[in-house]
């Protein structure tokens, strides 16, 4: 009985170092892996119709355990809730000693909210949210979770836009001027906007009665600046009333504004006296 | 305790029981509550306020226990004190580590930069799947829980081994 006794002694004793140095290694090791996952400054780019906002981190295992099946994701929503993107970075195994760096890529593709229902990101400002989730195995015992929610204010390229209130001036005998005020401001922080607007108007019957494009240039936290598209028009094509179309094309995006009609004022003008004889 | 302690008058034998009382219980105290909370200073700002007052009740329960089990010494009691100790160090395990299950959440800063504007302030949730140390702490109280039923039976098995002196008043 004794004999067991001493040996259970030594044995809680043996298990109880163990596990204090157990919990004093993992403890300094976790400490070092927290501050050695904190995000950088992000950048910021833009390519091929995407802004991309970069998170550079370094993941320095200086710790006493390998860590295994790290998985870092990232999921941007924006204010009404929908999903912008969504980016996993998988690293399978981190040694210990060793620095693995990686870069958290967000990507906002313009594109693909010009032509999905968000393009009210175009117009609305708001904030997106950064869900971002590492989750890792430390020590291969340990699984460990971590997520961190940011907010990041999301400035409209198109903030405030507006066109219409067309007015016609009398061109000559057998055209029309159509003035088109078009003007909005580009809250982005890094899109610089060189756009070309196409307006296309149109009479009852469908058919294309003039089109004009102009190009238009707006940098990035720009104010509001009103531009004016002039479409001359055939007046015998014209009827009382008809539809304008307005696409906005940039090198990163293309966005058709809805169409909109026109009432086509009585306009005085004289027929040109011929002399006679 | 033998017939020779039992002869010695109750001040005599119960200053030594005292003293050591009271030696253990600072030891313990200085082993429980005084060097984790020199190692873990640096981390009670990121703990929850929580954590800090499971220390206190830690070393307590700690410290009340050994406190007694010195006082009760060579008695019955302290090994069943020792085992309920064992208990209580298992169930404080389990409340502290939230069944194995750690879900913290800490405030930091971020800088401000150029292109997201002022300061942003990051919530970050850290959650801990720690049920396998949880499994190895459970198994050294069990271990020393086993240890001091051992001790109690033996105690009792010593007591009955012991010749029992029978008193006569008188021989015919």
């Amino acid at each position: 009985m004794k004999q067991a006794i001493r040996f259970l002694g030594w044995a809680a004793r043996v298990l109880w170092i163990v596990v204090i140095i157990f919990s004093i290694t993992a403890l300094l090791s976790g400490m070092n892996l927290l501050f050695s996952i904190m995000p950088r400054e992000p950048t910021f780019s833009l390519s091929e119709g995407a802004a991309v906002m970069s998170i550079p981190f370094v993941l320095n295992n200086t710790g006493y355990y390998d860590i295994t099946d790290l998985n870092v994701t990232t999921l941007v929503t924006d204010h009404h809730g929908a999903q912008i993107s969504r980016a996993t970075n998988v690293v399978p195994l981190i040694p210990r000693g060793n620095c693995t760096n990686a870069t958290l890529s967000i990507v906002v593709n313009l594109t693909e909210i010009a032509s999905r229902d968000l393009t009210y990101l175009l117009l609305e400002d708001g904030n997106f949210t950064l869900a971002t989730s590492v989750s890792l195995r430390f020590a291969y015992a340990i699984p460990l979770r971590m997520s961190l929610n940011a907010t990041m204010p999301w400035g409209a390229p198109l903030h405030n836009f507006s066109v219409g209130g067309l007015s016609f001036d009398l061109f000559n005998l057998t055209h029309l001027k159509a003035l088109i005020p078009l003007g909005f401001e580009n809250h982005s922080p890094f899109l610089d906007i060189n756009a070309t607007v196409r307006f296309e108007l149109y009479n009852d019957t469908g058919g294309i009665i003039g089109s004009e494009t102009i190009d238009l240039h707006r940098p990035p936290n720009s104010e509001f600046e009103e531009d004016r598209g002039e479409v001359l028009l055939s007046r015998l094509d014209a009827t009382p009333s008809g539809k304008v179309r307005v696409y906005f094309e940039t090198p990163q995006f293309r966005y058709e504004l809805p169409e909109f009609r026109y009432e086509l004022p009585e306009l005085p003008y004289e027929l040109p006296v011929i002399p006679f004889g | 305790m033998d017939e020779a302690e039992k002869r010695r008058p109750l001040w005599r034998r119960l200053v030594p029981r005292v003293l050591r009382a009271a030696v253990f219980g600072a030891l313990e105290f200085f082993i429980m509550f005084y060097i984790p909370m020199m190692l873990l200073q640096p981390l009670m700002r990121v703990f929850p306020v929580g954590y800090s007052s499971l220390i206190y009740v830690f070393a307590a329960v700690e410290v009340s226990f050994t406190v007694a089990g010195q006082l009760l010494s060579g008695t019955i009691f302290q090994h069943g004190l020792n085992v309920a100790k064992m208990l209580a160090r298992v169930f404080i395990f389990v409340h502290a580590l939230n069944g194995g299950l750690l879900d913290l959440t800490m405030p930091i800063g971020m800088g401000p930069t150029q292109e997201l504007g002022p300061t942003q302030e990051l919530v970050i949730r850290l959650a801990v799947d720690l049920r396998v140390y949880l499994a190895m702490l459970i198994s050294i109280d069990m271990v020393g829980m086993a240890q001091g039923i051992l001790k109690a039976v033996n105690f009792m098995a010593e007591g009955a081994e012991k010749p029992v002196s029978v008193g006569h008043k008188g021989s015919t």
